[in-house]
């Protein structure tokens, strides 16, 4: 958790309850494509298997503490989404691990996860933000403290079940197309 | 499209959402979102089990003349699914990457000169100067929505995938289907290219897997909270 990182979303509705985000290390043209995140609705999020919850978060922190925003939209506008995503779940992975200094994306995707309380993000990180954009998120957290989370209460299984969850390479054998046999549809 | 056709599960989009979109489409900018000129359409097998083949939509952008990042979704249309993200570099760059690191990277010759990669709709005497720079480059592909297998959610773990490197490794039936819809004919484009090259250097040992198969598994751990 000590590793954290700025994330820019840029984000698609599958329908009113799937999103689909890019990932970028900032706004500009010249950014990198760091990531992806899928978010889901409550329900949605309650229908998956046992054993997939763990690689999704919940977002109820993030946006009731104001970190997580939608920058250059009037208030207003954006706390009408933001009820809703408080809501939600999501699975992110990071390819390009930019805080270590990569300059192309080396090794393996990493399971991201979403802050959960109060002391976890770094201080220095949050300050920066709200200088380059203008916002406190003290303030928001005053504005957002009606703001609900999922119906059910966050799922004990989500955010990793509480647990790290890390991601590891393994060789295996690759046999060729033609030794499988094949059934044509 | 060849893939299963999946249906994502939820309600359709709300009025109120349309409308928020349209007010942060207007506010908001999207220069890294922009930058993303290029279709490009390809086919990926899953790292660890080359029976398993997906046909890849990307679309790119440059982030300089040595290398692109693409989205990866299983179709053109709207409502496409984001399922993967695709890095193509240079042979420079690649040669440069730790031996480590080169095994996730699959080259692109054998893709291009096929004819099996390819620009929807863009004229093909267009296309082949585009081309010729690709076959040289090594790309790197994670997918997160097994839509092959039927997954309405993306579920599971990132798969690493790679690209095909010769003859016969393709199902029939998926380059039949892309050739119909698209009007293509690999055959002739394969003709066409043969003059192609790939990489300067030769395609580099350790690449594609060094030969074998690579799967991505979940470990849990201890994790160390902030200080």
């Amino acid at each position: 958790m000590t590793r954290q990182v700025e994330a820019h979303h840029y984000c698609s509705h599958q329908n009113q309850d799937v999103r689909q985000c890019l990932i970028y290390d900032s706004e500009g043209p010249e950014a990198r494509l760091i990531g992806v995140e899928y978010m889901v609705a409550e329900p949605l999020f309650l229908a998956l298997p046992d054993d997939e919850k763990p690689l999704w978060h919940s977002h109820e922190y993030e946006v009731k503490s104001g970190m997580l925003f939608m920058p250059g939209l009037p208030g207003l506008v954006e706390h009408k989404d933001l009820e809703q995503v408080c809501k939600t779940y999501g699975k992110t992975y990071h390819f390009w691990q930019v805080d270590r200094g990569d300059e192309l994306p080396f090794g393996i995707p990493q399971l991201m996860m979403a802050f959960t309380r109060d002391g976890q993000l770094r201080e220095e990180l949050a300050k920066d933000i709200e200088g380059r954009y203008g916002v406190s998120f003290e303030k928001e957290r005053e504005k957002r403290e009606y703001m609900k989370g999922p119906e059910n209460g966050i799922h004990p299984l989500a955010n990793g079940a509480g647990k790290g969850q890390m991601l590891e390479l393994r060789e295996v054998d690759l046999p060729p197309v033609s030794s499988l046999p094949r059934a044509f549809i | 499209m060849a893939s299963a056709q999946v249906d994502v599960p939820g309600n359709p989009t709300s009025t109120g959402t349309a409308l928020l979109e349209t007010a942060t489409a207007a506010i908001q900018g999207f220069h890294p979102i922009n930058k993303i000129h290029q279709h490009l359409c390809a086919f990926h097998f899953y790292g660890d089990d080359m029976t398993r083949q997906v046909e890849a939509h990307h679309f790119c952008s440059h982030q300089n003349e040595e290398m692109r990042q693409c989205l990866i979704y299983d179709g053109e249309e709207l409502g496409a699914k984001l399922i993967g993200v695709e890095y193509l570099i240079s042979e420079a760059l690649f040669l440069a990457l730790p031996d480590e690191e080169k095994p996730l990277w699959h080259s692109h010759e054998y893709e291009v000169k096929s004819g099996l990669l390819f620009m929807p709709r863009v004229p093909a005497a267009v296309q082949r100067k585009e081309m010729e720079q690709v076959s040289k480059t090594y790309g790197k592909t994670y997918h997160f929505w097994q839509v092959d297998r039927g997954d309405h959610l993306p579920l599971g773990l990132p798969q690493l995938m790679m690209a095909f490197t010769q003859d016969g490794q393709l199902r029939q039936d998926l380059a039949t289907d892309v050739e119909k819809r698209y009007g293509v004919s690999f055959e002739e484009e394969r003709e066409m290219r043969k003059h192609m090259t790939g990489p300067d250097q030769g395609i580099h040992p350790l690449a594609n897997g060094a030969g074998k198969g690579q799967r991505l598994e979940l470990r849990e751990v201890d994790i160390s909270l902030v200080a």
